[in-house]
């Protein structure tokens, strides 16, 4: 058992009125034991549902195919009662909005002692306010707001009462999707630091999920770049950061606005996502790519092996022989 | 219109605007009432074609601004002189008739579409308002501005909000605000709810429309690195005051106040290397309610000392820049 998380060509369709969404298309990772992922694109393009899948919480009209390996047990076939022992212990998750996650009308005392009785129904009260002060207080809120409600703390505040409680019982691997999105830039750079000391201090693996390449490049070991479903890239951090290899990857990364003087100039990439229900012939990508050639129009590239990283791109064909560092199986 | 030359288009002085507090009828008798004070004696200019950024953490005040600026509050103290009218005074068909002039678009294109009326009918509503045009000449118009912010009008027109995407939705709220021609529009978080990769495209269609119909803008936002692109000057807000004003590039060469450079250092860095420890600051924005007393900002200051507990710092001017802070005191000692 090398790895806590391995997806292997993963699948997630929603079945709707108008027509099937591929959400998820072909998505295979990695993930090792404390190590932590950064799943990042535009929205829509399928990071959440990956989040989600790795809780099995999707919606009702989901349809899921492919493996997922949690310490080696496939989650995607596992009985539900199994995955509940599993959820909120084991594996929990932080949501985007703090202002809807957290139950308006319990004191945030209770909501601890709901996710704890979940698994431990009967651990005693003063046990459990003893174990949420402590996490309350690691987390930098004063444990005696345990009484309070999620209407008398600020947007900053919730999102640390979310974390603490998805990290009350200790978990080993922590999803957190669009952590900071709703926050502002000061507060954001607050939660992230709190990531990155839960990060260093718990024997803990992290997913990230974002739209915001700048955001998780101090914190993260793999980053994952997401698009239209695929995984158009994914490898260690420095390397994608130094040399991008995706023409989407090095896109978003140039588009990200930044504070330095000499770059003034705007750059974005043309175009929108396309429809997931009619996704374009061949390669997602190539009606935005400015290295388009004839082949992406026709075929959908598979995933080649170049520099220890996985790219789904054509510009790579010819350099297959590139030394593989990670073992996992590439995506057909 | 007069022809009078002119250069400021918009001019507020002593701006306050104060929210007053619910309280009981009991404690009403007794104690004086207390207040929200979102905007405390703000005085800025904006000259014609010029794009001034508010910058500032949710709950300085920035929003309030933006609001009391277009009169959808109405300011408690101080004046607003948009040319030579006073905003701040007129009220009922006087200001409605004036509304033309000055438009805002809203941070949230999700919630400030009506999800029951078509794009072209939503794009095409304030012309009718103001009684611009017959049914043709509008739809010609609507056909125009459509093809303006890069949506194609035959294929857009008839669509609902629902169909469109974040990024698309506020291209049709940015046509909305531009089509009767404005001077003035104040863009509210315009970026803040979409992807990084799609905000440098509303960026740049903001600055494409300006160039165009020669806008006046006030830019508000809480990102320094999206107000780079656009402003020609910024305005730094912290609990309803104005910190620091300086020209963009002054601002991102050399930050004055503390308070603006944290908000510097808070912009994420795309560098994995990057890993040194950052100037954050500790807690949050006080409540408007219980101002700090001195320099609001000196509890989560790092330069703070004594005098900056006591004395609130007036807004001067260091090397022809504007600063409240009690560390440029003595001609700009540091």
């Amino acid at each position: 058992m090398s790895n806590i998380l391995e997806a292997k060509d993963l699948n997630v369709e929603y079945l709707t009125r108008d027509g099937n969404i591929k959400a998820v298309d072909g998505v295979s990772f990695s993930l090792g034991f404390h190590e932590t992922l950064g799943l990042v694109g535009e929205s829509g393009c399928g990071k959440s549902t990956i989040g989600l899948s790795l809780l099995k919480i999707l919606p009702i009209n989901a349809k899921v195919s492919g493996n997922i390996f949690y310490k080696d047990k496939d989650m995607v076939k596992m009985p539900d009662n199994e995955i509940r022992s599993l959820r909120g212990k084991e594996i929990s998750m932080i949501f985007q909005d703090p202002m809807t996650s957290l139950d308006p009308i319990m004191r945030i005392k209770n909501q601890f002692f709901e996710t704890i009785r979940a698994h431990f129904p009967k651990m005693e009260e003063s046990e459990m306010v003893k174990i949420s002060s402590n996490v309350l207080k690691s987390i930098g809120i004063d444990p005696s707001r345990l009484e309070n409600y999620p209407f008398e703390f600020s947007g900053g505040m919730r999102q640390r009462v979310m974390i603490a409680l998805a990290i009350v019982l200790n978990p080993s691997l922590l999803v957190a999707d669009e952590p900071t999105t709703s926050l502002d830039v000061v507060v954001q750079l607050q939660i992230m630091e709190v990531l990155k000391e839960l990060k260093d201090q718990k024997d803990m693996s992290m997913v990230l999920i974002t739209h915001d390449l700048g955001l998780v490049a101090e914190i993260v070991d793999k980053v994952g770049i997401m698009y239209a479903g695929n995984l158009v890239e994914f490898g260690d951090v420095d390397s994608i950061y130094d040399d991008p290899l995706h023409p989407y990857t090095q896109l978003l990364l140039v588009s990200i606005p930044n504070v330095k003087l000499e770059d003034m100039k705007l750059k974005y990439i043309k175009g929108n996502l396309p429809s997931l229900k009619s996704p374009p012939q061949g390669c997602k990508f190539h009606p935005r790519c400015p290295f388009a050639m004839d082949i992406c129009l026709k075929a959908d590239p598979p995933t080649f092996a170049v520099k220890g990283r996985k790219v789904k791109c054509w510009l790579y064909k010819g350099e297959k022989d590139g030394s593989r560092k990670t073992d996992t199986a590439s995506i057909g | 219109m007069d022809q009078e030359k002119q250069t400021q288009l918009l001019s507020v002085r002593n701006l306050k605007k104060y929210f007053p507090l619910k309280v009981s009828w009991l404690k009403a008798f007794s104690k004086e009432r207390s207040y929200v004070r979102a905007v405390d004696d703000l005085s800025f200019e904006i000259k014609y074609g010029e794009t001034l950024g508010l910058v500032g953490e949710s709950g300085s005040g920035k929003t309030t601004v933006g609001r009391t600026l277009i009169r959808l509050e109405s300011p408690t103290d101080g004046h607003i002189l948009f040319e030579d009218v006073d905003l701040a005074k007129i009220s009922g068909e006087s200001l409605r008739v004036k509304r033309q002039h000055f438009q805002m678009i809203f941070q949230d294109p999700m919630a400030s579409l009506n999800p029951y009326m078509r794009v072209g009918n939503a794009i095409g509503h304030p012309l009718k308002i103001h009684h611009i045009g017959n049914k043709s000449e509008r739809k010609m118009h609507v056909y125009e501005i459509l093809n303006k912010v890069g949506l194609p009008p035959e294929e857009f027109y008839n669509r609902f909000p629902r169909h469109l995407s974040g990024g698309q939705r506020q291209r049709v709220v940015i046509a909305r605000a531009v089509i009767t021609s404005p001077k003035f529009v104040v863009a509210d978080e315009v970026t803040a709810m979409l992807d990084v990769s799609i905000r440098s495209q509303i960026l740049k269609l903001l600055i494409e429309m300006k160039n165009e119909l020669g806008l006046t803008y006030l830019f508000i936002t809480h990102d320094l690195a999206s107000a780079k692109y656009i402003c020609d000057r910024i305005a730094v807000m912290y609990l309803g005051k104005i910190v620091e004003i300086a020209k963009t590039y002054d601002i991102f060469k050399e930050p004055l106040h503390p308070y603006t450079k944290i908000l510097m250092a808070s912009v994420p860095v795309p560098d994995p290397k990057m890993k040194t420890k950052k100037f954050i600051p500790t807690g949050e924005i006080p409540s408007p309610i219980n101002i700090p007393s001195g320099c609001r900002f000196h509890p989560r200051c790092p330069y703070a000392t004594k005098t900056c507990s006591k004395i609130e710092p007036e807004l001067k001017d260091v090397n022809g820049r504007l600063v409240a802070c009690h560390l440029y005191d003595q001609n700009g000692k540091n």
